[in-house]
């Protein structure tokens, strides 16, 4: 195990940067995910991390060794892909046992070693068989397989659900998370799904045009987004945004929306007239308590079963709210949902910048 | 129920009609071959025999008369050892190339790759002359050398062709988990790349393997009496003082056939094994 650190580490292919100066420090142990939408760099910088592709500047070291001119046999990573590639060629036992048998184990070794992993994750009947043979989620097993037998300094995901379908998928974030518990292996997992990343890891970095927007605990994220990129990234349903100009009264400061509609804001100094941009999470409205009262009708109802997500129309604007799925919403009819002061992020409307205190 | 009864009798004419289609075909490819083997089988007044006699005691006399003759095993031995050499060559040269064509971006590359087309391209007389006198220019003229690397040159385009697009289509992904695993480029090539692209590597030595095994024009003017190929000296059975030895000239092609065959059967495993050894995702 190691930490892996990176300082101002910059890619570009031709005359594209990709990645702009980024600096990550990544802790001994920690699960930490890279997460963004796609061609945000996040999958490039993995690979940087991995070796398998050249850095164009900066440095990273894993543990406290200097890994830029080191191949990937010298950086003793373990690396899942998207799609798995598995070496059709090969048994499971053999695509597990490669790494072992490169590195000139013994015959004897390489199968404890694999039969402890495969046992570790449920493989044990499987290894005599050829990934063509396995379903998606025992291919998904092998490729984990095949990175924990060689006990590396760090584990590599490449959106390694992304091929599964939605039930697999949840399922096997439930067996990464419980490996990693039981390893403790530095992992780095890149996602474009915000939720894996929440459930997943303990630190989450969100990427954006090849620079970090913010980082820190999934909770910090979702209570305290620094800007409006990661506000709108983080959470499902997305944060509801409207434009407003900011304010206050004698109770403090607010914001107006273009209908005149005044929103009680909490921990910010607004200047009059400033525009910002506000933004509170759909399930943070609720149908009574304190704060500023939205009210419209009912455009679309959507029921999950336990949650009801409800978009309605506030002067023009759709809003979403979640509400308790035993609630009577009807579409076309009136509603009314309260945003708490203290829930309102302000953000300002020119550089996305949040404005309440962090 | 009547209408069951003419649907099926419909199929079965249909049925009928597909066999009956599947059988003229069948003729057509192999009637050549038959009426070959047929001759081979013949004395040489059965032969001229007209109308042909279809039922007769078969002969090996043929057969006897090319395998006695050292002429017919000498240029069968050249033909061996000249398609080994210029399979092997072409394997060899070829496959990395064509690797190197798939993986990597170099400049020129497309140029080089239309370039190697416009090779093929050319009229085989169009190179067999400045061949011929290059040859003589080295002192390879009548040598097994010449023809091997005239051949070689001709197989290389065929292979880098067909392989290439067979190494581009194998996922990147299969080799980078090499390298993660501990691979060099080079160990990555022959434990992944290599086994999976076997049913490219016997598509094009399948290729290569009839180009020179069957070629007549090179070796007709790049060889003698003592390193001609048995395409060579089939030829040489026609006209003559004695008129065309129809006997001899089947005989020695049916004996020519042979080991291709062999080989292609050999060589299908490995083709319908690579087909199935399944995908990635």
């Amino acid at each position: 195990m190691a930490s892996v650190q990176m300082t101002g580490v910059r890619k570009s292919f031709g005359a594209v940067d990709v990645i702009h100066s980024l600096d990550l420090k990544i802790e001994d142990g920690a699960f930490v995910a890279l997460v963004g939408p796609s061609g945000c760099g996040k999958s490039t910088l993995l690979r940087m991390i991995a070796g398998l592709e050249e850095t164009t500047g900066g440095e990273i070291s894993i543990g406290s060794r200097v890994v830029n001119e080191l191949t990937p046999r010298e950086r003793n990573i373990a690396m899942v892909f998207q799609n798995y590639a598995l070496y059709p060629h090969m048994t499971v036992a053999e695509n597990m046992g490669f790494n072992l048998k490169l590195a000139k184990k013994s015959q004897a070794e390489i199968e404890t070693r694999v039969a402890e992993a495969a046992r570790m994750l449920g493989l044990t009947p499987l290894l005599d068989r050829r990934p063509s043979q396995l379903s998606g989620g025992q291919r998904q097993r092998v490729a984990m397989g095949r990175a924990v037998v060689r006990n590396p300094q760090v584990f590599l995901f490449d959106e390694p659900l992304s091929n599964l379908d939605a039930k697999l998928r949840v399922q096997m974030r439930t067996e990464i998370k419980a490996l990693h518990q039981k390893v403790r292996t530095t992992s780095v997992y890149v996602t474009h799904d915000q939720i894996e990343a929440m459930t997943l890891a303990d630190h989450i970095v969100v990427m954006h045009g090849g620079r970090i927007e913010q980082q820190g605990h999934p909770m910090e994220l979702y209570r305290k987004p620094a800007n409006l990129f990661v506000a709108g990234f983080i959470g499902t349903p997305a944060m509801n945004f409207v434009e407003a100009i900011g304010g206050s009264d004698d109770r403090g400061p607010l914001a107006r929306l273009s209908g005149g509609e005044a929103i009680r804001v909490d921990g910010v100094r607004l200047e009059e007239g400033r525009p910002v941009t506000l933004g509170f999470r759909p399930e943070h409205l609720t149908a009574r308590g304190s704060g500023t009262r939205l009210t419209g009708s009912a455009r679309f109802v959507e029921p999950t079963g336990a949650l009801t997500h409800v978009t309605f129309d506030v002067g023009g604007r759709d809003i979403v709210a979640v509400v308790d799925g035993e609630n009577q919403v009807t579409a076309g009819e009136a509603f009314e949902a309260t945003v708490p002061a203290d829930l309102v992020h302000v953000f300002d409307r020119q550089s996305g910048a949040r404005l309440n205190a962090l | 129920m009547a209408g069951f009864a003419r649907g099926k009798r419909r199929k079965l004419i249909g049925n009928v009609l597909t066999y009956v289609g599947l059988v003229t075909l069948f003729l057509v490819f192999v009637f050549p071959l038959l009426w070959i083997v047929g001759i081979s089988l013949k004395t040489r007044e059965q032969i001229f025999t007209n109308p042909p006699v279809f039922f007769w005691v078969p002969t090996f006399e043929n057969y006897v008369q090319v395998l006695t003759q050292s002429d017919f095993l000498a240029s069968f031995g050249n033909s061996l050892m000249v398609t080994t050499a210029s399979v092997t060559l072409s394997l060899l040269i070829g496959i990395p190339a064509s690797y190197t064509f798939a993986r990597f971006r170099f400049p020129g590359q497309s140029v080089a790759m239309i370039t190697l087309l416009i090779m093929r391209m050319l009229p085989p007389v169009a190179i067999l002359l400045p061949l011929f006198v290059l040859f003589k220019a080295v002192g390879l003229s009548n040598t097994l050398a010449s023809v091997i690397i005239a051949y070689t040159t001709f197989s290389l385009p065929l292979i880098v062709w067909v392989m290439k697009d067979y190494f581009a289509n194998l996922p990147k992904e299969l080799e980078e988990a090499a390298y993660i695993d501990g691979a060099s480029r080079m160990l990555a090539f022959r434990k992944i790349v290599l086994p999976l692209a076997r049913p490219g590597i016997v598509t094009a030595a399948i290729l290569s393997l009839l180009l020179a095994w069957n070629d007549f024009i090179f070796a007709a003017i790049l060889t003698n009496n003592a390193t001609r190929t048995s395409p060579v000296l089939l030829a040489s059975y026609a006209g003559g003082e004695t008129g065309t030895n129809w006997g001899a000239i089947t005989a020695s092609g049916v004996l020519v056939v042979i080991p291709v065959i062999i080989f292609s059967m050999i060589v299908q495993k490995h083709l319908v094994q690579g087909l199935s050894s399944g995908t990635v995702k």
